[in-house]
């Protein structure tokens, strides 16, 4: 159940709530889906800083704000948003490790 | 004018509430009531809106997402299955005026209340009973 009964506090302000989400992982990168009901693309923010990436969102009758720790953000090289009927997906895709070739000496 | 805040009790789901069911809230103005369900994911082709007498009941079919390629899930906090949610409605509603309207994953059912219709009733006139 949940504890707040309504979106709006004793002042009648909209709450912010952090939206529910579920984490994929395929080969080397990442798939973030975020549950944004109600929000529509120009009402959407999705920002990477540090090593945080950070969703907002104020739609009419909710406002939403989260901040997802990102797993090793130095290898990521790019997220790609999408935003369809209230979900949001993110699509971290991770950095190839470099190759290195290792000389092997000979004793 | 506003019906009673009693009335909105009455709009109670009958679903059996687990941990991650729809999150579904009711208000009222002064000619109808709302219910704004949130269904993220879900689009107008996998939705079902019915009324049967009292039972106003939705049914979502929210099949797994089209990327496929999703890969290996590594936490949920999200129950995107589907689902039927049922209300039952208390009286002093239109059955009539009832919409149902899918934006960006929040459904808005509207029910309009009804006008209380006015009728007058001719009075006959009996024949004198001392007679």
């Amino acid at each position: 159940m949940n504890a707040n009964c309504s979106h709006h506090d004793a002042q009648g302000h909209i709450r912010t709530s952090q939206p529910k989400a579920r984490l994929y992982r395929q080969g080397a990168g990442w798939t973030l889906q975020v549950a944004l009901p109600g929000i529509s693309q120009e009402q959407l923010k999705v920002e990477v800083e540090g090593g945080c990436l950070r969703v907002t969102a104020e739609g009419a009758r909710r406002r939403f704000e989260r901040s997802f720790k990102l797993p090793r953000a130095q290898e990521l090289d790019e997220v790609e948003a999408s935003l369809e009927a209230g979900l949001l997906t993110l699509k971290l895709s991770a950095v190839s490790p470099t190759r290195r070739e290792i000389e092997v000496q000979s004793a | 004018m506003f019906l009673l805040p009693h009335l909105l009790s009455q709009l109670t789901e009958l679903t059996a509430t687990h941990h991650n069911e729809p999150i579904s809230q009711v208000t009222e103005n002064h000619d109808a009531y709302l219910i704004h369900v949130e269904l993220p994911g879900a689009r107008q082709e996998t939705l079902k809106v019915e009324l049967n007498g009292d039972l106003l009941s939705v049914e979502v079919s929210r099949p797994s997402p089209a990327n496929v390629e999703q890969g290996e899930l590594l936490w949920s906090e999200l129950d995107l299955h589907d689902r039927t949610l049922r209300y039952r409605l208390p009286r002093g509603l239109s059955r009539e005026e009832i919409s149902a309207t899918l934006t960006d994953g929040l459904l808005t059912l509207r029910l309009a209340k009804a006008t209380p219709a006015r009728r007058e009733i001719p009075v006959n006139q009996a024949p004198n009973a001392a007679a």
